[in-house]
């Protein structure tokens, strides 16, 4: 019998559908263009309505979810603010009973904590016995439980007295997290590991946990024929910004999160203030709203644009903006760079994570020294000052991406057999 | 400086009715702060979304209700019964406020006991109605029922029309709510229903105005059509019929009509290059299905940015709304550049201009919608919002009402 002519049926976990960059449903849109039938479950349906192929599941599953929620935030109380998130799941839901799941030939788990899945869910379909494959969207899958160890190299030899906590505890909850999936790991052989860049794809050869694992470079993909190149004046007639006045924009995330570095670009921003080329520039922030701090400390003319969810309104404004600035000092992938380059604009970012892979320095944009705000003005002005334009390499291309995804089930297949 | 607050369900619901004449507020040197039970995306450090307790007690009424309203006819559209509600009159905002507006503000928001409190703080209360709830015994829209006018009782949107039903409670409790206080205001932002509530019993001899909602005409604009249709991806060759609304399925919205409207079309062959462009949410596969040209579902589109390229990149838009109060679709579309071809019902025939800036189809006429559609498009008719609803003539008719308010507060 020929096994090739049957539809591969793929399911993908995700906290909602937004979660981790829309990577399950980018990824899903793809799939169904290729003819791969791909179904998503996630736990909070957010309000992408329409979205054929989504399961969300119950209210019980929310409720255990906050549950959850609450239970970690209150055992995790002694965490150092500035070192991001800790997750260590307690509650979850088991979806192993799911039409989806019990019909698909790979799992695809995504960003799924938050209360969707605990390490027992996850077991609960590592026991189905078909091909799981873990999608890291940052580093939990393969620490103790923090999302970005930064510096921290615990987990390339085991997770313990970890340095998110105040207080240290040789048997914390890193080492309890660390101990757990090394369990659950050594167990299955069906647990297969995507990493979206090469910086996360080194971090987990080199991880105690995955090291002897089978892990994988596949970068995330998107939808080409929304994020592209269009005439920059008709996007900046739309989000009334003159023809000549020269932009740049960024993401605004709360000042807080401590991966997304505000504090760098804001002090670019005062020291570009003082170059008379660029005391006209136009700052354009999509992102939570007006926010009166972010406001305050910009000193130029400032558009907000509040909350963007659509993907069409974003890619508006990467066409209106002439350089576009991600001062992020973690990052597991970097959407937001990948939709400005396929947008035309470059992108002006630390050489840090994912960034690397996308933007080559002084060509389709710049990458800053790390945690150098100088250098981010600098980067600024050589996009301006040589007109760099944003491009992206073809290795991105969704069709290949999703060749490597095939590769992958291949690879499973040989495998088994 | 005057200082109003505006309380609103969520700032996405009523048309972001609140929001988009808050920001319209300020820019006039008004001030304005929102408050509102469902939080969501917009952030902003004058609106303020209220805590949990509110939110619980905004789903106990919401089941309640459910319940309570159980047997009621399908498609008959909403039915609110307030039960529970958050009293916010004590908070700063309010407290702060020289006017208090009403947006919309059900589904376990403000019980008809919350608002009282907030009509005892004997501050002009602007009921901004969007739609028939304020002036009728519970239903959102009365279609054909006319008791709202002389008190209602058996409501027909119950399958069991009993003697002192639950719209002949409410009628009776904001019958007397409404009698009691004076310094209640009524705003209609469409003809229609204004002259609704001058026939309602609850409302007839309370002061009503028609203001209509305001629309950033800066946001909402035209583009050129065809850089529009190449950012969507569409061939600019094709003739592109938009449809839209939050939930495209329901039965008010009127796809059907439109549905039918595009097999007449088809059957004529008027156009060659037909696509039809559709936001929102709903069943896009059966939608489909029922479609005889080329289909784009764009989803559901949050950002006004994104919508207004959808405006742009339609030839025309049609809103075959049953019942509608001023559909904001219609306003933004014109705004955009875009005729409307839509029924004489409600606050349409406010903004439409028959064959100046679009087309009024006959009611419920499939046929005339087509014709509508093809005169839009043959005679390359270009929509345009009246003056009467430039922002700026908008702001002028909230201003006279406060005037209004303070010569009647002072009697």
């Amino acid at each position: 019998m020929n096994n090739n002519d049957k539809v591969i049926r793929v399911a993908q976990l995700q906290y909602s559908t937004e979660s981790g960059g829309s990577a399950a449903l980018r990824l899903q849109n793809a799939f169904l263009k290729d003819g791969i039938d791909s179904w998503i479950i996630s736990l909070i349906s957010d309000d992408v309505a329409g979205i054929d192929k989504t399961v969300y599941l119950g209210k019980r599953a929310g409720l255990v979810a906050k549950i959850d929620g609450r239970l970690q935030s209150y055992i995790t109380k002694s965490k150092i603010k500035e070192f991001g998130l800790f997750s260590y799941p307690l509650l979850g839901t088991n979806v192993a009973n799911l039409e989806e799941i019990k019909q698909a030939d790979y799992i695809y788990i995504h960003w799924a904590l938050n209360g969707f899945l605990n390490l027992n869910g996850i077991k609960k379909l590592t026991r189905l016995n078909k091909p799981i494959i873990i999608f890291l969207h940052d580093m939990w899958a393969i620490t103790g439980g923090c999302h970005y160890s930064f510096t921290c190299e615990k987990y390339k030899s085991g997770c313990y007295n970890c340095q998110m906590f105040e207080t240290t505890k040789k048997n914390d909850l890193s080492k309890k997290g660390f101990d757990k999936k090394l369990k659950l790991y050594s167990k299955f052989k069906n647990l297969y590991f995507v990493a979206p860049s090469k910086w996360l794809y080194d971090c987990a050869k080199q991880s105690f946990l995955t090291k002897d694992k089978p892990v994988f470079y596949i970068p995330n993909l998107l939808d080409t024929s929304i994020f592209k190149h269009f005439d920059k004046s008709t996007a900046k007639l739309a989000l009334n910004i003159g023809v000549d006045e020269k932009v740049i924009a960024f993401g605004a995330v709360s000042i807080e999160s401590p991966y997304k570095g505000w504090a760098y670009l804001q002090k670019a921003l005062e020291i570009l203030k003082d170059d008379p080329d660029y005391s006209n520039l136009t700052v354009l922030i999509f992102g939570s709203g007006y926010n009166k701090q972010i406001a305050d400390a910009i000193p130029f003319k400032t558009n907000f644009l509040g909350y963007l969810s659509d993907k069409y309104s974003t890619s508006l404004v990467y066409n209106a903006a002439d350089v576009f600035i991600a001062p992020s000092v973690v990052e597991a992938f970097g959407y937001v760079i990948m939709e400005s380059l396929y947008c035309g604009t470059p992108v002006v970012a630390f050489d840090v994570g994912g960034i690397p892979d996308m933007i080559k320095h002084k060509e389709n944009g710049y990458i800053a020294k790390y945690k150098d705000a100088n250098d981010v003005s600098e980067g600024i002005k050589f996009c301006f000052q040589h007109n760099i334009k944003g491009v992206i390499s073809s290795e991105f291309d969704p069709s290949i991406t999703v060749q490597r995804h095939l590769k992958l089930f291949d690879y499973i297949k040989s495998l088994k057999s | 400086m005057i200082k109003v607050v505006q309380l609103q369900y969520s700032t996405a619901s009523g048309g972001s009715s609140a929001l988009r004449l808050q920001k319209a507020f300020l820019k006039a040197g008004i001030e304005s702060s929102i408050i509102s039970l469902q939080a969501d995306r917009v952030r902003d450090d004058k609106i303020t979304y209220l805590g949990f307790r509110s939110k619980l007690i905004g789903r106990i009424d919401a089941k309640l209700q459910s319940f309570l309203t159980l047997p009621k006819l399908k498609d008959s559209g909403s039915f609110s019964f307030p039960i529970l509600g958050t009293n916010v009159a004590w908070m700063e905002q309010v407290k702060d406020a020289d006017y208090i507006y009403l947006h919309w503000i059900l589904n376990g928001f403000l019980s008809l006991k919350s608002i009282e409190s907030l009509a005892k703080l004997n501050k002009p209360i602007i009921v901004f109605m969007h739609d028939m709830w304020p002036i009728t015994g519970g239903c959102h829209y009365s279609l054909t029922c006319e008791k709202y006018t002389i008190g209602c009782d058996e409501c027909p949107m119950f399958i069991k029309q009993t003697k002192n039903d639950f719209s002949k409670k409410e009628f009776k409790n904001k019958l007397k709510f409404y009698s009691k206080y004076s310094n209640l205001f009524f705003v209609s932002p469409s003809t229609w229903l204004y002259d609704c509530a001058k026939q309602a019993l609850l409302t007839k001899d309370k002061p009503v105005f028609y203001i209509p909602n305001i629309l950033d005409n800066t946001v909402f604009k035209a583009l050129d059509k065809k850089k529009a249709k190449e950012i969507l991806n569409i061939d600019t060759e094709e003739t592109v019929i938009a449809f839209g609304a939050v939930s495209i399925d329901s039965s008010r919205k009127g796809w059907a009509y439109l549905q039918k409207a595009l097999e007449i079309l088809h059957a004529k062959k008027e156009f060659k290059n037909v696509l039809v462009l559709i936001f929102g949410s709903g069943n896009n596969s059966k939608m489909a299905a029922a479609i005889p040209f080329k289909v784009k579902f764009m989803g559901y589109l949050k950002d006004e940015y994104s919508k207004v390229l959808v405006y742009n990149a339609a030839d025309v838009f049609i809103v075959p709304s049953l019942a509608d109060n001023q559909p904001t679709t219609v306003q933004e579309s014109l705004s955009c550049g875009t005729p409307v071809v839509g029924f004489k019902i409600g606050g349409i025939p406010d903004m439409i201009r028959h064959k100046e800036n679009g087309y009024l189809a006959a009611y419920q006429d499939s046929e005339d919608i087509a014709e509508g559609i093809k005169f839009c498009c043959k005679e390359n008719l270009k929509g345009y919002m009246l003056s009467s609803f430039q922002p700026g003539a908008t702001i002028q008719k909230h201003l006279n009402l406060f005037e209004y308010t303070k010569t009647q507060m002072n009697k």
